[in-house]
């Protein structure tokens, strides 16, 4: 049903032979007034160009955008006689077998779905790995009355073949393709970027879109990132990514770079990275959006929340408590079971001895 | 034309009268008629004595135009004959020991043995043993060398019989229509095997011919002297015009269509020996004949006695497509952006480009129509001249097509329609596939045959089917078909390389405006072979599959969507899909069965001795027994939309076979 006064403007046949019409351009913005008989938008079949003039006056939103490949009978736009028209009101334009976005978790099958439902699981236990199956769950759930471990094991080489986009074309972007290459389990795709033009290549990797345009990745059929923005100076920006990146249904990939030292115990969360020469010790938890960076030490029983950055060289010592979006300098060194609050700040080379609290910056190198 | 008109030879005065030669000229082309005839008489004994097996066709009494023709070409010049063709093959090369070696089927034969009789070639010669079929290669050949600017003639030999095969009017239309530089000889001796040409022919040979606004002339073989002068004036023409010129010389077949299946009045035979120009020399110079029989004789002889010495030829080699040693690779897919008709297009654009040998040939292709699908879009504009519409005559441009590729271009034609192939089938089983290999590696043949197939798009029985299996196992021919994942513009970089004979390149028609795939269903990963044409493989992450679905063309992308489906009721499926169809290397469908094994296999077109028929084959001979199921459509395509849609396998019946496949359900 079609809201009053709301006039649409569907996708017609243009031939026998196109299913399939490309958005070429558009020639107003949402909510603009147009007059009936202005053109609108530029479509293009494998025939001939055409263009689509509004069937009547007012306000229109398009309902794809320039580049979209639409099907015929696929909503084009509406013209609503109000520029305040909820466009969301619309039914949405049908995909080709849009595979089902999974936020925060594995693709589960119907069955393995039900299964997690009806023992009250999160399909977030399962992150790393691709699929989910009513056997993979059954199998966890043995797993788990067997050892009564909290812990997910951190599985090996997850998502073998899948291709990843690297968010960020900066230095740390460059450390993330190389350790992706030396894992050799992801395929790399190519790079999002704030500000790099289209064409863009860092080593021999393209850039392929802005990293705001989240949808065009995810409707070319990207499901994995990586975040590839270290942002040292700057350490919400990573957090921003991270949470655009989920937002927009995808998975962050965790890294874990072949030379590090891992112990099996370890919790790892989504987007995690561990990176070259590092070691994470028996029992450490690390939360999503961390970075372990090289030859950082990570000791056994750490606790990193989320978005925490461990600069390369920084020693950890055993049952250090660490809180959310903090970043720990290169070659800081903090005492055992030390606790740091959130959104701390750890300058480079100092050594720590007590608690800091939170939004702390810690400078003189013994604090 | 009026001094090479049919007129203006005078009407045959019967004679049997000794004939004197004139002058050394003469001398020697009586010679070089003698050598044919008593070569021809000596086979025949041979066929006799069954040395020679199979049969052969001998021209004793159709000599002179052979000769005729040969005097007529200059170096350089091309020639194709037909069955009938010893005699053309001995006038124009003189290459005795080629002929008889392989007639006797030895490697040092022209062909290596692999040609024979009817299949000679040699450098600047080809015969073959369909009548009219070898008229369009060598119009093609012709078009080579106008566009290559040589000023060569091309010359094309056939029979009166020749006449009752269509290609002969298509090909008449585009060499005169296209001028290309052609000289059509006739020999008109006015008999098929046992059938008056009388009896079956409706009109005249030179009304069909100036039907076509073609130049005519005439001569005889029994005036021989007049002959000469005939042919070499039509050759002059045709190389000064650059225009196609026909030939018509009446003859006549002393002896058998191959041998004791003479159905002829004797009386008329008799009197054609009388007649014979080689009898009334030999009765009007008996010592100088004497002398040249007995030199000729010992030649042949020394020719069959080398040609015995010889061996048998080696086996032919046979390219099963997994005869090869390289250890197969996985890689990363094909990242290109666009819609998959864009990218074709953007292929042959590189490909004309790239490559100026590059020629596009096919029905409405040029600017501004572009094309019935629109794949050649504006080339023409953008490439003037190499991008050319053909009237609709399927299997004449084919066989342009392989004359262009024989002749140093690579054509790439388009068939408006896959089903319109079969007016082309003669063309690629019988000549561009088998060039190379009865030649024996003498002469490539590498064009290029596009072809949308495929149904859903309600064109009804003869606009949609998927005909290629119809296509699969034909020696030395490529048959490729386009998929939603491998880049075309990565299958067309891959075609141009140097190649033996012809491909033809399957086109599902509904993948044309899709754009090519690079995301997988969620959860799967995407992988692509090594091979210069990849296998795609589509699978589950991190778990076994329990099936295999093989595909090819546009069901890859339906497959995708059931393995994504199937997901959702636990049934874990890869999918394997080859990019190359013929030759066929199962391998990697070998491995992935051995793991799961399960194989459904999909094809849009019969299952009945389809792709997925072979496969399971393949399987069984590799000790592979996996449960099968097949899916396809056996049945006429119906013109219903909806019906049509019902019947081809879809992403529903796919997951419905692969439930009952994994589940008995």
């Amino acid at each position: 049903m079609e809201p009053e006064g709301v006039t649409t403007l569907r996708v017609e046949r243009a031939s026998a032979n196109d299913d399939e019409i490309l958005l070429v351009r558009c020639f107003a913005a949402d909510s603009e007034l147009v007059a009936e008989g202005q053109v609108l938008a530029e479509l293009e079949t494998s025939k001939s160009s055409l263009e689509v003039l509004s069937p009547a006056s007012g306000y229109v939103f398009f309902c794809a955008r320039e580049q979209d490949i639409l099907h015929v009978d696929d909503l084009l736009a509406v013209i609503a006689p109000a520029p305040d028209f909820d466009v969301n009101s619309l039914p949405r334009n049908r995909r080709r077998s849009a595979p089902e976005a999974v936020i925060g978790g594995p693709r589960a099958s119907r069955a393995a779905r039900e299964l997690l439902a009806a023992h009250g699981l999160d399909p977030r236990i399962f992150i790393g790995t691709a699929l989910l199956t009513e056997a993979d769950v059954k199998a966890y759930l043995q797993t788990k009355t067997e050892t009564l471990s909290k812990n997910t094991p951190i599985r090996p080489a997850p998502e073998i073949g899948q291709e990843v986009v690297v968010v960020g074309a900066g230095g740390h972007a460059r450390v993330c393709i190389e350790t992706l290459r030396r894992m050799a389990t992801f395929k790399i795709a190519g790079i999002a970027a704030s500000d790099r033009s289209f064409g863009d290549v860092v080593l021999g990797v393209p850039v392929i879109a802005l990293d705001t345009d989240t949808r065009s990745l995810y409707e070319r059929g990207f499901r994995f990132v990586v975040n590839g923005v270290g942002a040292v100076s700057q350490h919400s920006r990573r957090s921003l990514l991270y949470a655009r990146f989920k937002e927009a249904g995808f998975q962050l990939a965790s890294l874990i770079d072949p030379s590090a030292v891992v112990d099996g115990s370890v919790t790892l969360g989504e987007g995690s990275q561990v990176l070259a020469q590092a070691v994470v010790g028996s029992g450490a938890r690390i939360g999503d959006n961390c970075i372990v960076n090289s030859a950082a030490v990570v000791s056994h029983d750490v606790v990193l929340s989320n978005n925490v950055h461990v600069a390369p060289g920084a020693l950890l010592a055993g049952g250090v408590m660490v809180g959310h979006d903090t970043l720990i300098g290169m070659g800081v060194k903090i005492h055992l079971k030390v606790q740091i609050g959130s959104g701390v700040t750890i300058h480079s080379g100092c050594i720590v001895t007590r608690d800091v609290p939170n939004n702390a910056v810690v400078k003189s190198l013994r604090f | 034309m009026s001094a090479m008109d049919g007129h203006s030879q005078t009407n045959n005065t019967d004679s049997c009268e000794p004939d004197r030669i004139r002058d050394e000229g003469e001398a020697s082309l009586w010679r070089r008629a003698l050598l044919i005839r008593r070569t021809e008489q000596k086979l025949l004994d041979c066929v006799r004595k069954g040395e020679v097996r199979g049969t052969i066709h001998s021209c004793v009494g159709q000599e002179w135009v052979g000769i005729a023709v040969a005097s007529a070409m200059e170096d350089g010049e091309t020639i194709f004959s037909n069955h009938r063709g010893h005699g053309h093959f001995l006038a124009r090369t003189g290459d005795l020991c080629g002929l008889v070696g392989e007639i006797l089927g030895r490697s040092s034969g022209a062909c290596g043995g692999f040609g024979g009789s009817q299949h000679l070639s040699t450098d600047g010669f080809f015969s073959n043993g369909v009548l009219g079929g070898m008229l369009p290669v060598a119009a093609g050949w012709a078009m080579a060398e106008k566009l290559a600017g040589t000023g060569r003639l091309t010359v094309i030999i056939m029979g009166d019989g020749a006449f009752g095969e269509g290609v002969v009017y298509e090909t008449f239309n585009m060499i005169s229509r296209w001028s290309l530089p052609v000289l059509i000889v006739v020999e008109n001796n006015h008999i098929a095997q046992s059938t008056a040409s009388q009896d079956v022919m409706a009109g005249t040979i030179e009304g069909r011919t100036r039907a076509f606004d073609l130049c005519y002339a005439k001569g005889e073989s029994r005036r021989w002297r007049e002959l000469q002068v005939v042919v070499d004036r039509a050759a002059t023409q045709v190389r000064e015009s650059r225009k196609p010129c026909l030939v018509e010389i009446e003859t006549f077949r002393l002896e058998a269509h191959s041998r004791g299946d003479d159905t002829r009045d004797r009386t008329v035979v008799d009197r054609a020996w009388k007649l014979d120009p080689l009898n009334r020399l030999a009765a009007g110079e008996p010592k100088m004949h004497e002398t040249l029989r007995s030199e000729i004789d010992a030649e042949i002889e020394n020719a069959l006695s080398k040609a015995r010495a010889q061996p048998a030829p080696s086996s032919p080699r046979i390219d099963t497509g997994e005869d090869r040693a390289e250890t197969l690779h996985w890689l990363a897919p094909d990242v290109e952006n666009g819609r998959i008709a864009d990218l074709l297009q953007q292929a042959l654009r590189e490909s004309l480009r790239d490559d100026a040998r590059v020629i596009l040939l096919g029905q409405d292709i040029e600017a501004p129509y572009g094309g019935a699908f629109k794949i050649t879009g504006d080339l023409s504009c953008e490439f003037p001249g190499r991008v050319r519409n053909s009237p609709v005559s399927e299997a004449a441009l084919i066989g342009i097509a392989a004359g262009l590729a024989m002749n140093g271009f690579r054509p790439i034609t388009e068939i408006m329609f896959g089903d319109f192939l079969g007016l082309a089938f003669d063309q690629l089983l019988n000549h561009a596939s088998k060039f190379p290999l009865m030649y024996n590696g003498g002469i490539k043949a590498p064009l290029i045959v596009r072809t949308p197939m495929g149904g859903r798009r309600g064109y009804g029985p003869t606009h949609s089917q998927s005909l290629e299996k119809h296509f699969l196992g034909i020696p030395g021919m490529r048959v490729v078909a386009l998929n939603g994942r491998v880049s075309p513009r990565r299958i067309y970089r891959e075609l141009l390389r140097p190649a033996e004979g012809p491909t033809l390149v399957i086109e599902n028609k509904v993948l044309y405006t899709r754009p090519l795939r690079h995301s997988a269903p969620l959860g799967f990963g995407v992988e692509m072979s090594s091979h210069p044409m990849p296998w795609v493989r589509v699978f589950p992450l991190e778990h076994q599959a329990q099936a295999t679905v093989l595909c090819y063309g546009e069901m890859l992308d339906e497959a995708e969507d059931a393995i994504d489906r199937a997901f959702e009721n636990d049934l874990l499926v890869e999918i394997l899909c080859p990019t190359m169809l013929y030759p066929f290397d199962s391998r990697p469908l070998q491995e992935s069965v051995a793991r799961t094994g399960r194989l459904l296999t999909v094809e849009e077109g019969g299952t009945f001795a389809g792709l997925g028929a072979e496969a399971i084959s393949r399987l069984s001979q590799a000790g592979i027994h996996p449960a099968v199921c097949r899916l396809g459509w056996d049945g006429m395509i119906p013109s219903s939309f909806e019906l049509e849609n019902r019947c081809l396998p879809n992403s529903q019946t796919i997951v419905q076979a692969l439930m009952r496949l994994c589940h008995g359900a």
